[in-house]
């Protein structure tokens, strides 16, 4: 017969522990009594206690999904042996949830997660209320070097709504380079190529491989994500200010300005000369990332995909050639625009949700050493958000890159930090459709296109926004406007402040 | 003068007239009654209750009570656009159920043969939606060195394939992955009632050239099993989920928006209950209305005559070239509903790397590997099956126990009218979505502190499964015009008698609930899902963890969902013509 004990194991102990109150006392003779008989009945009593009550752990909610996922099961699997660390007491259970990661902070009860790494930063200031502040102490070294790149701060310290404190509400984990294209080093030395400098240069090129046959670009629109990266290099190209303001501004934003509809232009001449992109933009609609990067790297069909970092390991497993001694695979920084090289960056920030559970702040803490992400680093597709973490594990290609983005200002993707209007509803939609009008040679559609985006992107920001709060932002935002100036390259800082 | 009969009956001649009050002659121990149905009626509770919070919640307004919950609903773009497709999922449902019907038909012709067809069609029947997504997806691929019909289509027409996963063409992919699921369960039980038919219709119908008018007499014979098939369906379509999650890239997946699926989207936004409530409130009362209905239509039940083994079953008579063009569709459709386990089995046995960039048909780099195999057994997927099992088997260990005192109980209400409101009133339970209890359940296991512990699913599952498995083994148990089995309830054979007449007759009505208990909650995702939260069940677990990007994951996918598969797949075939098919029509139909 098996006992049914207090599911805790010893080491642990909680506030109330020792301390029963009667309630609880009840509860749990109620619930013991009812279990009883079942677990009398069921195989096994390891099982039966499995079933009744599993014990402490920590639910870790990730949007990550196959490789990533297993390296990251790797990571974990590790952080008992991360130095200055004891042997964990609790366990963790890893929640895959994918692109719908945002349920994850909405959560309550039975299925609330502890710990989530969450892909779009600009959720945290929307979901304060379910967040646990974190200690300030995790943001900076002892000797007070900051840990983290300054362009993360705006997105993760909020005042506090209860304490009126400025705290952070998330700590940066993986950070990604967004501004790569990737490329076929064979087929450019083929067509005596070589990789562009300049917004121009790269239209030159994608009309030479049109000539010959060849599609220039590979598009995942199934993953909006991909679209608005491209989105969000040209305008960052463009007009940082732009960038910058539309990343600061609360809803609604303003989309309605002469540097976002150059931005939407300058897309529309990349995408829409016909056969400019493999399969066409019915394919390219249903494709996702990896299938963009299987177009150019496994099927050949396509010379270029415009992807971050954490393509690498897609490339290595999928690329022939890089298990041939030929390595056919290049990497480009994404060319300069009027206002030069654009440097978006994306990541993925750890955050608790409240009440924060101590093995849930332990875990946090194990996550954030520096060390604790270096295997996946080694298997590629990992760039370490914090500044501290050796820079041995990446690849020889990667490794400038990491390098850029840790030491240059860089702007942070900006979907990520719009919330819902970031989203499959707001621009991931607005971006496919302006795909499926412009592609397949349809620039003269470009003009009425850009239109509609807007006129769609300003619907999404007044759905989201109240009626109220929209008139006197609206009027907020117009004096800033003129205060500000939005067109110029100057003006732009880095970190969206 | 007084005579006893073994019964205890006492018969007496008076020589005078009879005076005193009348005895009733009705069954003895009525308290038990109530007591064996006590434990029915407390998991019931579990559903009851929530559901009608849920009620509440979806008529509270602003103010105080109205329809503006509803109103809401109906002017909203994208939630009359979920409604408007689960009517389109009716549509469907209705057309596969006729063509399960001239399948059925057509499989009299040559009987022998469709004995064999009849266990593919089945097969996939235990499979799960992920099982069933993952092949249609693997098999509609847009791209040419992966997807087969893409392929084909290349190959043959020398032309770039139709984006199959696009806007319109996505309706035919899920369409077919629901055809393929559910089938063989409607054919195989139209089979079952067309042994009602009396030979001498059947065999008009087969053998004469205007067979129309025909038909339709034995559609009109057949009105009860062809109403509970077409309950069934219209349910499982009502409640696709997570066949659409898997099966649909994400930004095609609001072309296919379901209200089952946009229910969770609501309710996961919105802090106030009352528009996902209203939306469930509409989808329960559309399909409580449907299902009173066909079960009012459904008529007088027939009597099944028992089967002769397949040995002695002889072919009605039948033109020649009749029968060869039945063992023909027989043979294609056989050939169609076992490609998709193909594709599932071919696609695992690569590795991930293969899996991911050539067809199942092509030998790709590495040749036959486990690589995928071994790496969703190294993610845990083994040891989330073994919690699975618990759960499965705990949830229908109280089903049994449970309907095992409850059916009977029901079987024995006399007054009519009682027992017709109590199966009314169960037959609507049965239907009901479960967005309808699920949330409200959710918040009073987080109150009790037993969020964490598998329990409430068990007995969620149970309670889900427990209205329809006591109305099926109460009508196997009244069914026959005779009764044996109720003359054992009330107590008038001894006692050895009783338990095997009641065992001959509600036995297999009993293991069929079991098995598809079983099966489905082994197969579940929305309750796990909705009750535990996300993670807590393998399903979850492989759709957010592998199936996210999925073709770069097709082999661990095709994996799972083979490694998923099995146990109910071997459950459901190991008993599926000699408990599941009886035991579901027995009682339905007798």
């Amino acid at each position: 017969m098996c006992p049914l004990v207090d599911p805790r194991p010893p080491g642990t102990s909680s506030p109330d522990a020792g301390r029963a109150t009667p309630g609880s006392s009840r509860r749990t003779l109620l619930r013991g009594a009812a279990l009883l008989p079942l677990a009398a009945s069921l195989p096994g009593c390891s099982l039966a206690t499995d079933l009744v009550n599993p014990g402490p752990g920590v639910k870790v909610a990730v949007s990550w999904s196959a490789d990533e996922l297993a390296a990251f099961r790797r990571v974990l699997g590790r952080l008992d042996s991360l130095p200055g660390f004891k042997k964990r007491n609790y366990r963790v259970d890893l929640v895959p949830l994918g692109d719908d990661i945002s349920y994850a902070l909405t959560g309550r009860g039975a299925g609330r997660l502890d710990l989530v790494m969450l892909p779009r930063p600009g959720l945290v200031g929307e979901s304060l209320d379910s967040l646990q502040p974190l200690s300030p102490g995790l943001w900076q070294e002892e000797g007070g070097q900051p840990r983290y790149s300054a362009g993360w701060r705006s997105l993760l310290f909020h005042r506090n709504p209860r304490t009126g404190e400025t705290l952070p509400y998330g700590l940066p984990f993986k950070l990604a380079h967004k501004s790569l294209v990737w490329y076929r080093t064979d087929l450019f030395k083929r067509h005596r190529l070589s990789p562009p400098e300049t917004w121009q240069d790269w239209l030159g090129i994608n009309a030479k491989l049109i000539e010959s046959g060849v599609a220039p670009l590979a598009l995942g629109g199934a993953d909006g994500w991909m679209l608005t990266g491209f989105f969000e290099n040209v305008l960052l190209g463009h007009s940082p200010s732009a960038y910058d303001q539309l990343s600061a501004a609360s809803a609604p934003r303003p989309w309605d300005t002469a540097d976002v509809r150059a931005a939407f232009q300058l897309l529309g001449q990349m995408w829409a000369p016909s056969r400019a992109l493999a399969g066409g933009v019915r394919k390219s609609l249903v494709q996702q990332f990896p299938d963009a990067v299987l177009e150019v790297f496994r099927y050949h069909r396509a010379a270029m995909v415009v992807a971050p970092d954490f393509a690498e390991p897609i490339v290595d497993r999928f690329d022939l050639s890089r298990r041939r001694a030929s390595d056919d695979v290049g990497i480009f920084a994404f060319p300069a625009l009027d206002c030069g090289q654009p440097l978006v960056a994306g990541g993925d920030v750890m955050v608790l949700t409240r009440p924060a559970s101590e093995q849930a702040k332990d875990l946090l803490a194990r996550l954030a050493n520096p060390s604790a992400p270096l295997e996946w680093m080694r298997a590629g597709g990992f760039i370490a958000a914090d500044l501290r973490a050796s820079q041995d594990g990446y690849s020889k290609e990667i490794e400038p890159f990491a390098r850029q983005v840790h030491t240059m200002p860089f702007h942070f993707d900006l979907a990520d930090q719009l919330g819902a209007v970031g989203s499959s509803e707001g621009l991931f939609r607005v971006l496919q459709d302006f795909l499926a009008e412009v592609g397949d040679g349809h620039a003269e559609r470009i003009e009425a296109a850009t239109d509609r985006a807007i006129k769609a992107l300003l619907a999404v920001e007044d759905a989201q926004s109240g009626d109220n709060a929209r008139e006197v932002e609206r009027r907020d935002l117009v004096r800033s406007q003129r205060a500000r100036g939005i067109n110029g390259c100057d003006g732009g800082s880095p970190d969206g402040s | 003068m007084a005579l006893e009969t073994h019964r205890g009956l006492r018969l007496e001649v008076t020589g005078r007239a009879m005076s005193g009050r009348l005895v009733s002659g009705g069954p003895p121990r009525r308290i038990l009654r109530y007591l064996l149905s006590l434990p029915a009626a407390m998991v019931l509770v579990l559903l009851v209750a929530p559901m009608v919070r849920t009620t509440i919640w979806a008529f509270r307004s602003e103010e105080w009570y109205g329809l503006g919950n509803f109103v809401a609903i109906v002017t909203d773009q994208a939630s009359s656009r979920a409604l408007l497709h689960t009517a389109v999922w009716v549509a469907v449902v209705a057309a596969l159920v006729i063509i399960a019907f001239w399948l059925a038909v057509m499989s009299r012709r040559v009987e022998r043969w469709w004995l064999a067809f009849m266990g593919i069609l089945v097969l996939p029947f235990g499979a799960s939606a992920l099982a069933s997504g993952a092949a249609f997806r693997l098999i509609f691929d847009p791209t040419p060195e992966r997807g087969t019909v893409s392929a084909i289509v290349t190959a043959v027409f020398n032309q770039s394939p139709p984006v199959w996963l696009g806007p319109t063409l996505i309706w035919f992919v899920l369409v077919s992955a629901f055809a393929w699921s559910w089938l063989g369960f409607a054919v195989s039980l139209f089979r079952a009632g067309l042994r009602t038919v009396p030979e001498d219709v059947l065999r008009r119908a087969l053998v004469e050239k205007s067979a129309g008018p025909r038909l339709w007499a034995i559609v009109g014979l057949l009105k009860p099993v062809g109403g509970i098939i077409l309950l069934t369906l219209v349910v499982a379509a009502a409640r696709l989920f997570d066949l659409v999650l898997i099966a649909t890239p994400g930004p095609m997946q609001d072309e296919v928006d379901t209200v089952a699926l946009h229910w969770w989207r609501l309710t996961a936004k919105s802090v106030d209950p009352g528009r996902p409530a209203a939306l469930a409130v509409a989808l329960f009362c559309g399909l409580a209305a449907l299902a009173l209905l066909l079960s009012r239509a459904m008529g007088r039940p027939r009597r099944v005559p028992k089967t002769p083994p397949w040995w002695r079953r002889a072919d009605p008579p039948g033109r020649p070239r009749a029968r060869r063009w039945s063992v023909v569709v027989g043979f294609v459709v056989c050939l169609l509903w076992a490609f998709p386990v193909l594709v599932l089995v071919a696609t695992a046995l690569h590795s991930p790397s293969d899996a991911g960039a050539v067809g199942w048909w092509n030998a790709g780099v590495d040749g036959l590997s486990f690589e995928s195999i071994r790496q969703v057994s190294a993610a845990g997927l083994v040891s989330s099956l073994a919690s699975t099992l618990a759960v499965a088997l705990g949830a229908t260990a109280v089903l049994v126990v449970v309907t095992v005192f409850a059916a009977p109980a029901l079987a024995i209400t006399v007054p009519s009218q009682v027992a017709k409101v109590l199966v009314a009133f169960l037959t609507v339970l049965s239907v009901a979505p479960v967005q309808m209890y699920v949330v409200p359940l959710r918040e009073a296991f987080t109150a009790l502190g037993l969020a964490g512990s598998r329990l409430p699913l068990i007995v969620v599952h149970a309670a889900a499964g427990l209205p329809l498995a006591v109305l099926v083994v109460r009508a196997a148990l009244i069914s026959a015009p005779d009764r044996p089995a109720l003359d054992a309830l009330l107590g008038q054979t001894g006692p050895l008698t009783g338990l095997r007449r009641i065992w001959d007759r509600a036995g297999p009505a009993l293991v069929a609930m079991a098995v598809l208990e079983f099966v489905s909650v082994w197969n579940d995702f929305v309750i796990s899902f909705f009750i535990s939260g996300p993670g807590s069940s393998p399903l979850t677990l492989v759709l957010w963890g592998e199936a996210r990007q999925f073709s770069a994951s097709a082999g661990t996918v095709a994996a799972s969902a083979l490694l998923s598969g099995l146990v109910p797949v071997v459950v459901l075939l190991g008993t599926w013509r000699r408990w599941v098919v009886p035991g579901l029509t027995g009682g339905l139909l007798r």
